[in-house]
């Protein structure tokens, strides 16, 4: 019997929760990490609160909660294609290459705007 | 094929429905729906957000059960299109993603 080809959809995540918003953040990231390892194409764009939790400075063990700036370093080795951040909260967060868990490019509205559009599906947490 | 937006929260949160909007590309739409549908009330947008709506000519839905359910008028300068849940599903048959904000 023929094998079916694989499904492969652009899966965009945008993650607007901050990493002490309740559970949100976790669950962003978690669905970020199981879609990524069932192969699909997934690009993450962060924006508003959520911009924080590229924060490599983050001492969650302080609470003792998981440190999810681990998991976003962990997002190329499962082949996460892209990660982007809002220029606008780019600046409002103070995040910088630097200071960030993981490499990403800055998108301004109207990127983001065609980010959305070259998607299949769209989810934002 | 445009995208469906469905904006579920309260007039507490005016910056949410303001990135919401900007993420919106021109003649996409919005379904206002739960808490989403005190935005339709008079005085409920503010100036910019209804700009944001007139200017990338938004089609913007409320979902009628949740308007009833809490008993408001929606009057509003820009058109509300109220819908039903059968009027629901049409309409994110309609669109190629629907995105919940």
């Amino acid at each position: 019997m023929q094998s079916e080809p694989a499904l492969i959809k652009k899966v965009l995540f945008i993650i607007r929760s901050g990493p002490f918003d309740g559970l949100k953040a976790r669950e962003a990231i978690d669905a970020v990490l199981a879609t990524a390892a069932f192969e699909q194409h997934v690009t993450v764009h962060f924006q508003d609160e959520g911009v924080r939790l590229l924060n490599r400075d983050m001492n969650p063990e302080a609470l003792k909660s998981k440190n999810l700036g681990k998991m976003i370093k962990a997002f190329g080795m499962y082949g996460v294609s892209s990660i982007s951040v809002s220029t606008g909260d780019c600046k409002r967060y103070n995040c910088s290459p630097e200071n960030a868990v993981t490499t990403f490019t800055t998108l301004d509205q109207n990127g983001v705007r065609e980010l959305i559009a070259n998607q299949d599906v769209t989810l934002v947490f | 094929m445009s995208n469906l937006f469905l904006f579920n929260l309260s007039r507490n949160h005016n910056e949410d429905l303001k990135t919401c909007l900007e993420l919106m590309n021109n003649s996409d739409s919005l379904l206002l729906l739960e808490n989403g549908v005190f935005w339709t009330e008079k005085g409920a947008m503010t100036d910019d957000i209804h700009k944001q709506i007139l200017h990338k000519n938004l089609t913007v839905f409320a979902l009628d059960e949740d308007v009833q359910a809490r008993g408001i008028t929606p009057i509003n300068a820009v058109s509300v299109n109220l819908i039903d849940y059968s009027g629901f599903v049409t309409v994110v048959e309609e669109h190629r993603q629907t995105i919940t904000y």
